[in-house]
């Protein structure tokens, strides 16, 4: 499932955006969920395309690329210690991020609920907020569960 | 049948997202059955803007065809939803 290889990751410290997505990239490919092709994708789709998003409290990024670079769907997550630069989605603007989903998966329509079910959340201010304050894996795994992401 | 398409980057993700909100909003409606939706990547159908009724990206799109796409960022984030509908209805010549 899309978090069972624990590419769950507090408190980073990134230099900008492109060290952060690197961290996370480079620890989806450890785990074997991504092939080597991923991470430049990952950044060069970045800087194209920008997937920051600015919500009522945070900035987060849910950066994807396609789906061929994919090899098991996960999801990496990370919490940046200081918030990095990113460019919003859809017209640029400034979003420094805190929170960032990296996206790897397959072309299928089965992920569109849980893809709508993690937009929900950066519409949920108490879970962001919890998002920022805890500490551990299994509390991660039981907010992801609470709100649906996974079963 | 009126035509939506959807692009972002991919083609996968937040289209598939953006294209989901659009139909349970036309469902909401009454409308869904006489819209067709498509979704793809902004790449691919960059050219093809004129071919659709309405023309939805979550990415940016070159300034010459800006005018004539609907920014479904508000779709993902939840502020400023509304908008968008009112501008895909309008689109579309429907009520709201």
């Amino acid at each position: 499932m899309l978090f069972d290889k624990d590419v769950i990751l507090f408190d980073k410290e990134a230099t900008d955006n492109k060290d952060a997505l690197g961290i996370l990239a480079d620890s989806l490919y450890k785990v074997g969920c991504v092939n080597k092709e991923f991470k430049p994708a990952i950044l060069e789709r970045e800087s194209n395309f920008p997937t920051a998003l600015n919500t009522e409290t945070i900035g987060v990024a849910i950066p994807h690329t396609d789906a061929d670079k994919v090899i098991e769907p996960q999801i990496g997550f990370m919490r940046l210690k200081n918030p990095v630069h990113f460019l919003q989605m859809g017209d640029n603007s400034d979003v420094q991020v805190k929170l960032i989903f990296m996206l790897a998966l397959k072309k299928s329509d089965d992920q569109l609920k849980m893809l709508q079910t993690l937009m929900g959340l950066f519409q949920n201010k108490e879970t962001l907020t919890q998002l920022e304050t805890i500490n551990d894996k299994n509390e991660f795994l039981k907010i992801m569960k609470n709100v649906g992401i996974i079963k | 049948m009126k035509t939506i398409m959807v692009v972002c980057g991919s083609g996968i993700a937040t289209s598939t997202v953006a294209e989901g909100k659009i139909r349970d909003y036309l469902q909401s409606k009454g409308d869904l059955d006489k819209v067709k939706t498509y979704k793809g990547n902004i790449a691919q159908y960059v050219n093809n803007v004129d071919d659709y009724d309405v023309f939805v990206s979550t990415v940016v799109v070159p300034d010459n065809i800006k005018d004539k796409v609907i920014n479904a960022v508000p779709l993902l984030t939840g502020i400023g939803t509304d908008k968008v509908y009112d501008q895909i209805m309008d689109k579309l010549g429907f009520e709201k």
